[in-house]
């Protein structure tokens, strides 16, 4: 039978259900109104917002401003009062009419609801490692584009990460508790009980509708079963709560200055140091014929000048020729060039400034007996701190919560959002390598021309033209996130949920690419049209002005029924045992074209390309493809007067990823606690208020990083690129990779042991948790010889090793009327490749994963610092070149110069030298784990010791909240393309940044960090230099204020004069205003060690102005 | 109430169940947008299909027009060659040739796979010789580059032992190449008008083409090497018979002579001596002053094609041939109109001047690299106007070479007005010249002599395609004997001459065990010093890197204090090549090694 055809069944029996249960709602007989007011058991206040509700009902309002409340219930009922921060008061409803209340602060949070997978638990019962943040971490951020940005130190074991500082395109990503594999490290994000097929979707949720969040970090998770091997993040948003409505409004707006980022030089130090480097090329003669030398002589001759070829006496009219001199200069014969530039423009204070971004979010709530609602708007505008071109991230927000009960036993709640986010930035926003994103600039060039347009000089284009004038890149994603569950509370212990989840993503590319025209600096010669116009190229590359479209449509939809018994047994027995089953499925869908050689560059429309007609003037291309997940599972906890704490948990996965017979796998769950400060041996001691001891132990699993399909043997079928006849061949072609026919989902398992505790009266509180993951059928990537002519499948052949620790301790108190409280927590995660089939092939510099090391290690050389004399280079060259033969690799050959007697190539003093690690008398690179030659491991990409310390207080209206947050221990090590910002001069003709400026080897600096400067020209020696060393790689360890926020809220006193506010309170935060680094190359200690496209967009700081405004 | 239950209750149940019973078949998914391996391979033009990718991998311009590991600037032709020219090359962590040769060996051992199954083999017989023919494409390359190898004939599984097995000897790979070829060429088709829509497959005459090649570089490499007499006689009949049959086809003319017009497409020998310069930039935009387009060619027996409208090149070929520069010893190699090297021949003029020492020689000088006094274009900007050599056309050129800074290429760059990268010439991979030049050289090789009549339906052909109407005698044995030169040094120095910047010479320096005395000399450019005609204190031509000479056209010293030879040519690198016997072979990656300890390195790395 179709499952399909149940599916729409079951739709039916919802739809009939809701039918019937809008006509027949019940009304509560009996009872009566009763007021009154809740105060502070300790100062007697009022307290406002208390949360006053029916015991096993959804019925409840809140207090007012001045703490009063009123709400029907029956004599029989019992009134429940909870307000954060204080313990919660149970008290019968009986016949007054009155009642007043006092709430005491809560010794601890042990009453707290923690959320867990499928359903809630009390804190203090709770077995697993779990952590939980409120929607305080969420306040007074500024502009956030994605909430993972704001956990950065809040959460022990999460370490957050960003690749950029694009708005928009961050990447914000977290992990839990390290590397648990190397196939994808996402953690499953669960919003209000349905998962979200991937975690791009937070780039759009509106951090202002978070109520909480809960970070299932170790056995906890295995309820989640196939996918919970990351750990899983169960993220609730705001709802609504019985009582008067409410009306929110959080104005704020934020300031960005550039923060961390390599700075350019100077024209005049650019020219120097250009000049020394050369001369040191050529062994300490300058080379005064050679274009860059003389180029940079001439840069010193005429800063601040342009000079037009036309004035340089001697000038063809057409060419730069050899041998011309200008002002006692020889002219560089750059033979095409049309004039010289040496602006002090410095390109990268050009490109980057300060932004504004702005945010509102506007919310609405409240309910009666029946129902309760939030309604929430949410606005964010981000501004780009790249100045020129359509730069931008703006997202909106609607979102509706809302329950409404139809019965005493019957409810429903429904989820509505709607959340889009636009990115822009401009199209030829990495066009070549000296666009704003690119490796370098040319020296001198200014911005622009004199009368502002796009300038370009020697085939070299300034960047600020083509990001102003050569169009815009449009992405807009919009997600419609749809979730309800009905809840039905059929028997007395009895309470069934079916939940139906329908997420979409829907996205929308338009880029044009516009024809700009770049001039001269006088304007007085138009030297290039990028792109260029109506021409296109085979491979498709945007050579000319083209538009491109693409949309994703990508519907994931999610079944999830469960019952649930929970009872009680002589009081002394509490049991609960859920069961439930789900259904998710994923339906990618996308498709692109784009037209060249476009008509009009005023409209962008896939309709104008003049050459459609054309091959190649029009492409097109469609993906299309699907996943599903079949699951059960279960839980079961027992606790012995909530003293000895036992849960189960259990889930059987199926995914249509693995072929029929590998497809299914069970995982479980175990946790014990003890919750020791029950005992009466610990509560005579009358120290602990809280001391438990837990102990978990689980499997979950992981399906990512496998291809959907990979178990078939699919062939792609295109174009073969080849001219055969008069036409380009279709060809069917292997995908390059072998199928594999028994791999099935890797399996972590998981083990954890923490203690939480609780002393003086609660003002002391914490816990340490020690974990380990073991990943045993990782599935790898195993490297097999060449001549398998095929990559091949992954294999369940890996093992990775995770363990480490965490710990939080946070200390509440207050001295006087000053409340304040510091909290501060600190993670170890370790990781070691134990098994990884066939041999771990290594290369100087980062290793994704070799086995017996942990994942993304560095090797290199041993350094052992400067040849500091001759003689000292000619030991060393003797030491490893005997007789002059190289048997090194990277070492530069000392032979004899032919044009300087008694000079030779290679090292000099001020070169770095290396250790032969292997005593074998050369200087050898490592190819594998079993043979590192002379190379050492160097350390880790991943970050040891993540940390974060808080602290807060307040006083009167008052009140203040600073964050630091920081890595221990990492290194980087900026290889490939990033290369000649962290080499200086290795690009003689480009713009250097200023790390090496005052830090250069010289006799008279011999413990200078830079080696001699040296360009490209020379024998590589940047190359020995600068290869991968344990001088070269970098210390990422960073501490960061991350982020600090002085409060005001005005006095109570005030706003019930003002009849319209019930609170106010104003904001001044910073972000990432400060930092402590060791980094040489004047990145952000946060930046990737690969440094490319728009990882090199610079980190920013923020100063935002809010305003939190209560109706 | 009740009955409300009842329907949530079995709602509840239903949607349990459903998940239940619907599991099993919802999580069957299929790709929808890639074709199922299972349902394919059911008719012949599935394998057609499939075997259509192969033609990429000829080589090409994209990957044969810089340094590459058979690229003449490896070998004494011009600078460039980097670290391999030098000889200094060290053991590679990895190497794209060794993998993606084998990733090809892969494809080519799939559809014969797939093709042992298939119940109608004469359907397909020309598709499973194409995939013969391209995996003994593939093993040459590698014999060429490595030497023996593993030899993998059927598709392998990660748990297959012939993963990790030995190299397989050089005779192996051989015999395993020349039995595909063989076995390959009475299936593919005779021959394919240019009209049809099979053309730019393999056809028999290319396969016949290139087992005459690879038999004769085994057979020399052997020979030179005091291989085994039986061994490399057998290859070199081989080799003539598979020369000879393409010779006797009549399928295959050089381009600009009668034969070839005979054969139709258009007339090419009205262009005269100059029909091989144009036919290394044949473009069916006129691309020449007599407007021949492509099905004029008959000299390609295959080639990588390209189509001005289709498939461009999409490199700057012009451009960077203008760039390259011969050296010396090449510019000193063409013949002189009598038939004579430049050492031996009155009629050499000398290097006194700049235009001196190209005055009487073999026409090819003049058509593959610029020469004193004559006009060159390259497409872009430059390129002929009326192609009536008229004063437009010279106007509009690079400018009269009068004086140069260094020998400058001219071979493949393109006349017509064609923006930079567009170029669509096809790359000849396998050319009746060669054909006929490894026959002759086969035979000489073969007998130790050679018949006036063998050099006249061979070398001659090549050697007077150029020369026809300056007076060039050709060669014979009466001329060798009279003039007391060397056949195999004369037969060498043609394919050095015609095979110019086509990625022979390298190899050909291997297989005849030749670096000795071909490499290791002084790399040498234009005269420099007190010769007229000269500005540039530097000969620009020569960039080569890795050795001492790179500091010559970086131009960090002033002035040059290099010796001169003793035509007062300008000597770059007294020591260029520290070519040893080991180089002979490229070193096996060394990932390969670590991945598969049966592999051997090969000797000397």
């Amino acid at each position: 039978m179709s499952f399909f055809y149940l599916k729409k069944s079951w739709l039916g029996v919802l739809a009939l259900v809701l039918l019937l249960a809008s006509v027949s709602l019940i009304s509560n007989a009996q009872s009566r109104l009763i007021t009154g007011v809740v105060t502070d058991a300790g100062n007697n206040e009022t307290l406002p917002g208390v949360t006053v509700g029916i015991k096993g009902t959804t019925r409840g309002t809140q207090t007012d401003i001045k703490g009063a409340f009123k709400l029907s219930a029956a004599p029989n009922e019992i009134l429940v009062f909870s307000f954060i921060g204080y313990a919660s008061k149970e008290v019968p409803a009986g016949s007054a009419s009155t009642l007043n209340v006092k709430l005491s602060p809560a010794k601890n949070n042990l009453d707290e609801v923690v959320v867990v997978g499928y359903g809630q638990q009390k804190k203090a019962t709770v077995t697993g490692a779990i952590a939980t943040v409120d929607s305080h971490t969420f306040q007074d951020r500024g502009p956030t584009n994605n909430p993972v940005a704001n956990l950065q130190g809040e959460v022990p074991g999460v370490v957050v990460t960003r690749t950029s500082a694009q708005p928009g395109r961050e990447n914000w990503n977290f992990q839990i508790r390290g590397a648990t594999s190397v196939n994808n490290q996402d953690p499953l994000v669960v919003l209000d009980g349905v998962a979200l097929n991937n975690n791009n979707e937070l780039n759009s949720i509106n951090p202002n509708d978070i109520e909480n969040i809960s970070f299932l970090k170790d056995a906890a998770a295995a309820i989640y079963g196939a996918r919970a091997a990351f750990g899983v993040v169960l993220i609730t948003t705001k709802r609504g709560k019985p009582g008067q409505m409410t009306i929110q409004y959080d104005p704020s707006v934020s300031e960005k200055v550039l923060g961390l980022q390599p700075h350019t030089v100077d024209l005049a130090t650019w020219a120097n140091g250009a000049m020394q480097a050369l001369t040191n090329d050529n062994y300490g003669v300058a080379p005064t014929t050679y274009v860059w030398y003389q180029y940079a002589q001439f840069a010193l001759g005429n800063l601040g000048k342009v000079v037009p070829a036309t004035a340089i006496p001697g000038y063809n009219g057409s060419a730069i020729t050899a041998g011309l001199t200008y002002n006692g200069l020889p002219v560089p014969t750059l033979g095409d060039v049309k004039e010289f530039d040496f602006t002090n423009t410095k390109m990268s204070d050009v490109l980057w400034g300060r932004a504004t971004s702005t945010e509102h979010n506007l919310s609405i709530s409240g309910g009666g007996d029946k129902n309760v609602y939030r309604f929430s708007l949410g606005y964010l505008n981000d501004g780009s701190q790249l100045k020129w071109g359509t730069n931008g991230n703006q997202r909106y927000n609607i979102r509706l919560n809302e329950d409404y009960r139809f019965s005493n036993h019957f409810s429903i709640t429904n989820n509505i959002s709607l959340e889009r986010n636009d990115i822009q930035q401009p199209t030829l926003y990495s066009f070549g390598s000296y666009s704003a994103l690119g490796t370098s600039f040319q020296p001198g060039l200014p911005a622009l021309t004199i009368s502002g347009r796009p300038y370009e000089w020697g085939g070299v284009a300034s960047p600020p033209g083509l990001l102003r004038d050569g169009g815009v890149n449009y992405e807009s994603n919009t997600r419609i996130l749809l979730n309800s569950t009905l809840n039905f509370n059929f028997l007395k212990h009895f309470k069934a949920t079916g939940t139906v989840g329908y997420n979409t993503w829907y996205q929308d590319d338009q880029v044009q690419t516009k024809q700009v025209q770049l001039y001269s600096y006088y304007d007085t010669n138009l030297i290039a049209t990028n792109p260029s116009a109506g021409g296109t190229n085979a491979s498709g590359s945007n050579l000319s002005t083209n538009y491109y479209r693409q949309n994703v449509t990508d519907p994931y939809y999610n079944l999830i029924g469960t019952l649930a018994y929970t009872n009680s047994f002589n009081k002394v027995h509490n049991v609960m045992l859920m069961g439930g089953a789900s259904y998710e499925r994923d339906e990618y869908d996308t498709w692109n074209a784009r037209t060249f050689n476009l008509a009009s560059d005023d409209v962008a429309s896939l309709g104008l390309g003049l050459s459609s007609g054309n091959a190649g003037y029009v492409t097109d291309g469609e993906t299309k493809n699907h996943y599903a997940l079949g699951s059960y599972f279960g839980r079961f906890t027992y606790d012995y007067k909530g003293k000895y704490l036992l849960e189960a948990t259990g889930r059987y996965d199926g995914s249509s990823k693995f072929i029929a017979d590998k497809r299914w796998k069970s995982f479980y769950g175990v946790s014990l606690g003890w919750r020791i400060a029950e005992e009466s041996f610990v509560k005579k001691l009358n120290f602990f208020d809280d001391l438990k001891l837990r102990a978990s132990y689980g499997t979950s699993g992981n399906q990512a990083g496998i291809g959907l399909y990979d178990y078939l043997q699919s062939l792609n079928v295109g174009s073969s690129n080849n001219l055969i006849g008069s036409t380009i061949a279709t060809a069917t072609t292997t995908t390059g990779s072998l199928v594999s026919l028994n791999r099935t989902w890797e399996t972590v398992k998981k083990a954890n042991l923490g203690l939480d505790y609780s002393i003086f009266k609660g003002k002391l509180s914490g816990s340490v948790d020690v974990f380990q993951n073991r990943n045993e059928n990782m599935l790898v990537s195993v490297t097999y010889p060449g001549t398998l002519g095929a990559s091949a499948p992954q294999s369940n052949s890996g093992d990775l090793k995770t363990w480490g620790w965490e710990a939080i301790v946070t200390y509440r108190d207050h001295i006087g009327k000053v409340k304040f409280s510091l909290s501060g927590n600190i993670t170890d995660s370790q990781n070691k490749l134990v098994h990884y089939s066939g041999v771990s092939l290594i290369s100087g510099g980062y290793n994704q994963t070799v086995e017996g090391y942990p994942l993304g290690s560095y090797f290199g050389l041993k350094y052992g610092g400067k040849l500091q004399s001759q003689a000292q280079v000619d030991a060393y060259n003797n030491y490893y070149a005997p007789g002059g033969v190289i048997n090194t690799i990277g070492l530069p050959a000392a032979t004899p110069l032919a044009n300087q007697a008694g000079k030779f190539t290679g090292l000099r003093p001020g070169d770095n030298w290396f250790q032969d690690v292997n005593h074998d008398g050369k200087l050898t690179a490592g190819t594998s784990n079993k043979d590192l030659g002379d190379y050492v491991y160097l350390g880790s990409d991943v970050p040891r010791y993540t940390f974060g310390f808080n602290m807060g207080a307040q006083w009167k209206g008052f009140d203040f909240y600073a964050i630091f947050q920081g890595v221990g221990k990492r290194t980087i090590f900026r290889g490939g393309s990033a290369n000649n910002w962290r080499v200086p001069f290795t690009s003689i003709f480009q713009m250097q940044t200023n790390s090496w400026v005052g830090n250069v080897w010289s006799p008279q600096t011999p413990n200078a960090y830079y080696p001699n400067l040296h360009s490209a020209l020379n024998n590589g020696i940047n190359n020995y230099n600068y290869q991968a060393s344990s001088w070269s790689v970098e210390n990422g360890a960073y501490l960061r204020l991350k982020n600090v926020v002085l409060g005001y809220t005005l006095p109570k006193s005030l706003m019930e004069r003002t009849k319209t506010f019930s609170s106010v309170r104003i904001y001044l935060a910073g972000s990432d205003l400060w930092e402590l680094t060791g980094i040489h190359d004047g990145w952000d200690p946060e930046t990737t060690r690969t440094a490319t496209g728009n990882e090199r967009y610079p980190f920013y700081r923020y100063l935002t102005l809010g305003a939190n405004i209560v109706f | 109430m009740k009955n409300q239950y009842k329907s949530i209750f079995t709602g509840l149940a239903v949607l349990l169940l459903s998940i239940q019973f619907g599991c099993k078949k919802s999580l069957d998914l299929t790709p929808q947008d890639q074709i199922s391996d299972a349902t394919y391979w059911t008719k012949a033009s599935d394998f057609k299909t499939f075997a259509n990718q192969y033609y990429g991998y000829l080589r090409n311009f994209n990957n044969s027009f810089a340094d590459n590991p058979h690229y003449d600037g490896r070998a004494d032709v011009f600078g460039g060659g980097g670290s391999y020219g030098a000889g200094t090359n060290i053991v590679p962590a990895s190497d794209a040739s060794w993998n993606t040769n084998y990733a090809r060996i892969r494809n080519c051992n799939y559809l014969l796979t797939k093709a042992a199954t298939y119940p109608r083999p004469t359907e397909i017989a020309q598709y499973v010789a194409e995939a013969k023919f391209f995996r003994a494409y593939c093993y040459f390359d590698l014999l060429q580059l490595y030497g023996g190898v593993p030899l993998i004939t059927k598709l392998l599984t990660v748990d297959d032992p012939a993963l990790y097995g030995a190299r397989a000897s050089r005779d192996a790979v051989v015999d395993q190449i020349v039995a595909d070829l063989q076995a390959a060429i009475p299936d593919l088709p005779v021959s394919l008008a240019y009209s049809s829509a099979d053309y730019g497959r393999v056809t028999q005459g290319a396969a016949q083409g290139f087992l005459g090649r690879v038999a004769l570089y085994e057979a020399t490499w052997q020979k030179f090497r005091n291989g085994d007499a039986s061994r490399y006689n057998d290859l070199f009949d081989k080799s003539i018979a598979a020369s000879n049959a393409v010779i006797q086809s009549g399928l295959y003319a050089l381009f600009g002579t009668k034969a070839s017009d005979a054969l139709g497409g258009g007339n090419s020998s009205i262009l005269g001596d100059s029909a091989m310069k144009y036919m290394f930039i044949l473009e069916n935009p006129k691309s020449n002053p007599a407007g021949i387009t492509k099905s004029a060619n008959h000299e390609y027996l295959l080639s990588y094609r390209y189509d001005d409208i289709l498939k461009v090149i999409g490199t700057n070929i012009s451009r960077q041939a203008n760039a390259i520069g011969p050296q010396q010893k090449w510019v000193n190699a063409p013949l002189c109109t009598d038939g004579l090297p430049i050492e031996k021949s009155p009629l050499f003029q000398g290097f006194a001047t700049y235009g001196s020492q190209f005055m009487n020689r073999d026409n090819r000088l003049k058509y593959s690299m610029k020469v004193y006094n004559m006009y060159y274009w390259y497409g872009n900007i430059n390129y002929r106007i009326t192609w009536l050599n008229d004063a437009a056309d010279d106007a509009n050129s690079l400018g009269k070479v009068t004086q140069i800074g260094g020998y400058g290429n001219q071979k493949w760059m393109t006349e017509r007005n064609c923006p930079d990268a567009k170029e669509s010439e096809d790359y000849p991979v396998i050319r009746y010249a060669e054909v006929l030049l490894n026959y002759a050289e086969a035979i000489y090789e073969r007998n130790g002599a050679i018949s006036d009549a063998d050099l006249n339906k061979s070398l001659n052909l090549v050697r007077l395609r150029t020369n026809s109407k300056n007076g060039m005698p050709p060669l014979t044995n009466a001329f060798v004997a009279a003039n007391g030169l060397d056949f195999r040094t004369e037969i060498r120095r043609e394919r050095f001459v015609e095979l110019y910047y086509e990625n022979f010479r390298f190899d050909d320096i291997k297989r005849w065990h030749s670096a000795q005395t071909d490499l290791v000399t002084n790399v040498g450019g234009t005269a420099y010093g007190n010769a007229t005609g000269f500005v540039s204190p530097w000969p620009v031509s020569i960039r080569y890197t890795g050795t001492q000479a790179q500091l010559g056209p970086n131009a960090l010293k002033p002035a040059p204090t290099n010796p001169l030879d003793q035509n007062g040519n300008l000597i770059i690198d007294q020591s260029a090549r520290a070519f040893t016997e080991k180089n002979y072979l490229y070193p096996i990656p060394s990932s390969e090694l670590a991945l598969n300890p049966k592999l051997t390195q090969n000797p000397g790395w």
